[in-house]
């Protein structure tokens, strides 16, 4: 079987993060925060470990501003409905995902107000609009750090500029950048950086969070409240990090297993990793690109990009050209909307979608071979 | 012995990745509830390290609830 869905999930988990979760839970029971035993405490010196490395990959100097949710979709939900009242305004890129529109589209029921900056053909937001909607004032500008469609990276920190000299707070949905780049969300001005676990940092579903300003993190409401393991005698939410948003027993096996996918990331190194799935990519491109049936959409230019490649066929349907791939050929790729009808709106891939590829550190040149070479005879069949 | 006692279980968690980095030896203990109701935890060290101790809480910016000599 071939897996070029890792955008959605990534797959293999790398052994250490199979070793870690194994260990933990077979050998220390405990939660996180609660309890005064042995391994009570060795469960929350291993996660807190986690957070100092989470801290570290994303440019925050501070490990108890990063809060852990289970998927960055929490993550995204909690700043945007603990922030945002009637009335406010914010700017957004026309490449978001649902994990932001739909919240979004809900505020908006209630007052608050959208303004949608355009992109390129490449998905690639358009600074200008962006710099002249800034100026007219806005309580929040949110982009898709990386698009689970076409791979196009946004230009971070030059947004974070412009948002900081706009007095304006700036959220990241990192879902599919965090691991792909090294983020400095404190020297970006990025006020909230949402990531999750399973994707680029190879640790298991349901773990992910967000890391926060000091500034967000002061007024950000907590999106639900209750036991923190800290201040059991008080009847109200505690406001210090990390509890105000940690409210309800952590993931905590799930998070010390993240933490070993970190520590696999960073043990190949994320250039390296960058590296390989570029490389995959340019492959796939040099593939398809003479295929005339075939449109690729996103940048042709991979480093531009993380390791997606999109692409439809003219008068044929995609998910049926999936099926076969997965039914005959044993290859399993992602064909739709991808949860983001936005960002197809944009690419001019909406409502058929595209069928997209997306690598790992684990995917081969020769995996790729085999795809196209497939794809080759599902084109010429009759 | 001297009891270090710190605001939230997030902040010894921190302190004691500071001490553990630095090599200083340290203990994670219960609060005493008489010191304290919130179900926090502690951090113990011998009196011998305690100068050193706060250079480095203070050098991280820790708050402190409080330095408490406690018996052995």
């Amino acid at each position: 079987m071939i897996y070029l869905d890792n955008a959605a999930t990534t797959y293999p988990k790398p052994e250490k993060v199979i070793e870690t979760i194994d260990y933990h839970l077979k050998s220390i029971g405990g939660s996180t925060g609660r309890g005064h035993y042995q391994w009570a405490i060795e469960t929350s010196k291993k996660v807190y470990g986690v957070r100092c490395k989470v801290a570290q990959l994303f440019g925050v100097n501070d490990p108890l501003r990063v809060i852990f949710t289970y998927n960055s979709t929490y993550a995204i939900n909690m700043v945007l409905k603990g922030l945002l009242k009637p009335g406010d305004r914010v700017i957004l890129s026309s490449m978001e995902h649902n994990a932001v529109i739909r919240p979004l589209r809900n505020l908006e029921r209630k007052g608050v107000k959208l303004v949608f900056i355009p992109s390129n053909s490449e998905g690639l937001i358009d600074l200008e609009t962006l710099k002249n909607q800034a100026q007219m004032g806005a309580k929040l500008i949110t982009v898709l750090g990386a698009s689970n469609v076409s791979g196009t990276i946004q230009p971070l920190a030059k947004i974070g500029k412009i948002a900081h000299s706009n007095d304006i707070l700036f959220l990241v949905d990192g879902a599919q950048l965090a691991g792909f780049e090294t983020i400095e969300a404190d020297n970006w001005h990025i006020d909230a950086f949402a990531f999750t676990g399973h994707k680029g940092l190879y640790g298991p579903q349901g773990t992910g969070g967000v890391v926060l300003s000091p500034r967000l993190a002061g007024i950000l409401e907590p999106l639900i409240e209750g036991g923190t393991g800290s201040q059991s005698e008080e009847e109200y939410q505690p406001d210090f990090l990390p509890d105000k948003f940690e409210s309800g027993t952590l993931n905590s096996v799930g998070i010390i297993g993240l933490g070993a996918g970190v520590d696999f990331l960073l043990e190949m190194g994320i250039s390296s990793v960058v590296l390989h799935e570029r490389k995959l990519r340019d492959f796939l491109i040099e593939k398809l690109v003479s295929e005339k049936s075939i449109n690729l959409f996103g940048p042709l230019d991979s480093k531009k990009t993380t390791g997606i490649l999109s692409f439809n066929i003219k008068n044929k349907d995609i998910s049926t050209i999936t099926n076969i791939l997965d039914r005959d050929y044993g290859i399993m790729v992602r064909a739709g909307l991808h949860c983001s009808p936005l960002a197809h709106k944009s690419l001019g891939t909406f409502p058929i979608g595209t069928i997209r590829c997306s690598f790992s550190i684990f995917n081969t040149h020769d995996e790729i071979q085999y795809f196209s070479k497939s794809l080759n005879e599902i084109l010429r069949r009759d | 012995m001297i009891l270090i006692q710190l605001p939230t279980t997030n902040l010894v968690l921190k302190v004691n990745h500071i001490l553990e980095k630095e090599k200083i030896p340290h203990q994670i203990i219960p609060t005493p509830r008489e010191l304290d109701p919130s179900c926090n935890l502690s951090i113990l060290i011998a009196e011998t390290i305690l100068e050193k101790t706060v250079k480095l809480l203070e050098t991280n910016e820790i708050p402190v609830d409080s330095l408490q000599k406690v018996s052995d």
